[in-house]
C-alpha cells in the first residue's frame, strides 16, 4: 500500500454569519491552509469538495468549482463530494484514495457548507431533507433531531442511559469548544441548563442538538515522495475506509455502519480501540456520542452512558472524545464537518491544538456519518491518523 | 371542502373499491417490498405483483415531535418505524395515540388508515398512510 500524509490542514471560525458566502469562506480557509502546508495552489494536482449545498436558498452548482477558483485552484481535477452530514469526510477519503491508487501526489480536500440565511427559516429548511430520503420518509415528518429522540428512547429503555448522562456530552462538548477559538458555541453550559432548555424532539433539548453553521475545513495530501516538498510537518493517515447503510430492520440501537467501518479501519490500520490516544465522533446529538462509544469499540455495547460518567471522554480522560468541541459546539457546517474533524486530528498530533492539547497524542481517529433511511445510517467514514 | 391528494401514489392501490396500502410481492422467493419495486433483488424476478400490506405491525421504535420542522403537520405528534409480519419497515405518523406515554410504547400493536395528515403551502389535503394503537379487547 502507497503511505499517504496529511501535509496541511486550515479552518475558518464556524458559526452563523449570512453575510459571508462561500467564496470568503473558500478564500479564508484555503489560505489558511496554504501557510500551515508551505504549500501553494498550483500545486494541488486533484481536488475533492464535500459539500450537501441543500440547506440553504441560494444552491450553487459547482461548489467545488467555484470556491476553488478563488484561491487560484483551476484546471485540474474537482469532484463534488454530496454525501448529507459525511460529505467532507467522503472527500477526505476520495483525496486519500487518489494519492493510494498512484495517479496522484498531491491532492485536497475541502469541505464546506453555507447553512444560515437571513431569508428562510432553517429548520424548516433542513426538515424538507428528513433524514435524507425526503420522498418516503421527510414526507412523513421524519427530522434529523427525531431520529436520535428515537434511538435515545430505546438506549434509556433497553440499557438504563440517563439523561443526565446524555447531557454530559453536551456539557464536556461546550467546555472543549471553550477552549477552541474557531469553535461556535465557546460558552461552557451546565447538566440542568441542557436539561431544561427547550424540547425539540422527546427527549433531546436544543443544547444537546448540533446547531446550523455556516464554515470551511479543509487538508493538503501528499504521498511520501511529495511530503519533502512542503513545510508542514506530516501525519499519516493508517486508515480511510467508507461504508453505506444496509437497510437490514435491525435494531435502531444496531449502528451497524459505524461497526463495519470501525472494524476495517482497526484491521487496515493494524491497531485496536485501545491504542485510540483521541477522537473526533459524530456527535450531531448527544446520544449520538454515546452511541458512537459502544460501536467504535471504545466501550461494551450499552455502557455509553457510563463511559461518560467515568470521565474517559473529557480532555485529561483517558480517551479524550471532540477535543475541538464536536458537532454540538464547534457546529456543524453539513459538508464542511468531516474534513474539521482531520484538521483537529492533525494539530493534535503535531501538538498545536493549543488550551485543549491532549498531552502525547500518537493515535487518532475521526468518525463522520451522515444520512438516515429505513432506521440505518448513509454514509460513514473512519479515518485513524498517526504522528510520524 | 379543499383539494385532496395522496402524498405517494405509489403507497397506494385501489383493490375491490377499497384504498389499500400496498407493496410489491415476488411470488418466486416470496420477498415483500415497500415501496413496490420493478424487480426483485434476489431473483432478478420482474414480475412482482402488487398486494396489500398486513393490517398490523408492531412498534420498533418512535418518539414525538416538539419542534415543526414539515410543514403543515401540527406539532406535537408522534412518529416511528413500524414492522409488518411480512418483513416490511415502515416510517410513520402515528394516530390516536394520545396520551402518546400511555398509548406507545417499542412492540405496541398498531394499524394502518389511510387518512389527511397535513396540509401543503396551497391548503391542499395530504393524504397518507398512519398507525393507529389496536384497542385491546377487554
Amino acid at each position: 500500500m502507497r503511505r499517504v500524509f496529511v501535509v496541511g490542514g486550515g479552518i475558518i471560525k464556524f458559526g452563523k454569519f449570512p453575510e459571508r458566502g462561500i467564496r470568503k469562506m473558500a478564500e479564508e480557509v484555503l489560505f489558511n491552509l496554504f501557510k500551515d502546508a508551505g504549500a501553494k495552489p498550483s500545486d494541488v494536482e486533484a481536488a475533492y469538495v464535500g459539500s450537501q449545498n441543500t440547506a440553504c436558498d441560494d444552491t450553487l452548482m459547482m461548489v467545488g468549482q467555484i470556491a476553488l477558483e478563488q484561491a487560484g485552484i483551476v484546471g485540474i481535477p474537482i469532484t463534488n463530494c454530496t454525501n448529507a452530514c459525511g460529505s467532507g469526510s467522503n472527500a477526505v477519503h476520495q483525496a486519500w484514495l487518489a494519492i493510494q491508487s498512484g495517479l496522484y501526489d498531491v491532492t485536497l480536500a475541502l469541505g464546506i457548507e453555507k447553512m444560515s440565511s437571513p431569508l428562510l427559516p432553517q429548520a424548516m429548511m433542513a426538515g424538507r431533507l428528513g433524514g435524507g430520503d425526503s420522498e418516503i420518509e421527510g414526507v412523513f415528518g421524519l427530522f434529523a433531531p427525531g431520529i436520535f429522540g428515537m434511538i435515545a428512547k430505546r438506549h434509556m429503555e433497553e440499557y438504563g442511559t440517563t439523561r443526565e448522562q446524555m447531557a454530559k456530552v453536551a456539557v464536556k462538548n461546550r467546555f472543549h469548544a471553550s477552549l477552541n477559538p474557531t469553535a461556535q458555541y465557546q460558552t461552557p453550559t451546565t447538566i440542568e441548563e441542557v436539561l431544561s432548555s427547550r424540547v425539540v424532539a422527546d427527549p433531546l433539548t436544543v443544547l444537546e442538538c448540533s446547531p446550523i453553521s455556516d464554515g470551511a475545513a479543509a487538508v493538503l495530501l501528499a504521498s511520501e515522495d511529495a511530503v519533502k516538498r512542503f513545510s508542514g510537518k506530516p501525519v499519516e493517515i493508517i486508515a480511510s475506509v467508507q461504508v453505506s447503510g444496509t437497510y437490514s430492520f435491525t435494531d435502531i440501537l444496531n449502528i451497524d455502519t459505524t461497526r463495519r467501518a470501525a472494524k476495517k479501519a482497526y484491521e487496515m490500520a493494524g491497531v485496536g480501540p485501545e491504542d485510540i490516544d483521541l477522537a473526533e465522533v459524530h456527535d450531531c446529538f448527544s446520544i449520538a456520542e454515546i452511541i458512537h462509544y459502544e460501536e467504535l469499540g471504545f466501550c461494551k455495547k450499552g455502557e455509553g452512558g457510563r463511559f461518560i460518567d467515568s470521565g474517559a471522554p473529557f480532555l485529561g480522560g483517558k480517551k479524550p472524545v471532540n477535543t475541538s468541541g464536536g458537532l454540538i459546539a464547534k457546529g456543524h457546517p453539513l459538508g464542511a464537518t468531516g474534513v474539521a474533524q482531520i484538521v483537529e486530528i492533525l494539530y493534535q498530533l503535531r501538538g498545536q491544538a493549543g488550551k485543549r492539547q491532549v498531552p502525547n497524542a500518537r493515535i487518532g481517529l475521526t468518525h463522520n456519518g451522515g444520512g438516515f433511511r429505513k432506521a440505518d445510517t448513509g454514509i460513514v467514514c473512519v479515518h485513524i491518523l498517526k504522528k510520524v | 371542502m379543499a383539494p385532496s391528494f395522496l402524498v405517494n401514489k405509489e403507497f397506494f392501490e385501489e383493490i375491490d373499491g377499497e384504498l389499500k396500502l400496498v407493496g410489491s410481492k415476488c411470488e418466486k422467493c416470496g420477498k415483500v417490498y415497500f415501496p413496490r419495486k420493478k424487480f426483485c433483488i434476489n431473483c432478478m424476478n420482474d414480475d412482482l405483483k402488487i398486494v396489500p400490506l398486513s393490517k398490523r405491525g408492531k412498534i420498533a421504535c418512535w418518539t414525538v415531535a416538539r419542534q415543526t420542522y414539515t410543514y403543515g403537520i401540527p406539532v406535537p405528534y408522534a412518529f416511528g418505524y413500524v414492522d409488518l409480519p411480512e418483513g416490511v419497515r415502515l416510517f410513520t405518523i402515528f394516530t390516536d395515540c394520545e396520551p402518546f406515554e400511555e398509548k406507545l410504547r417499542t412492540g405496541t400493536e398498531v394499524e394502518w388508515v389511510i387518512k389527511k395528515y397535513k396540509e401543503d403551502e396551497m391548503g391542499n389535503d395530504i393524504i397518507g398512510y398512519l398507525f393507529r394503537p389496536v384497542e385491546e379487547k377487554k
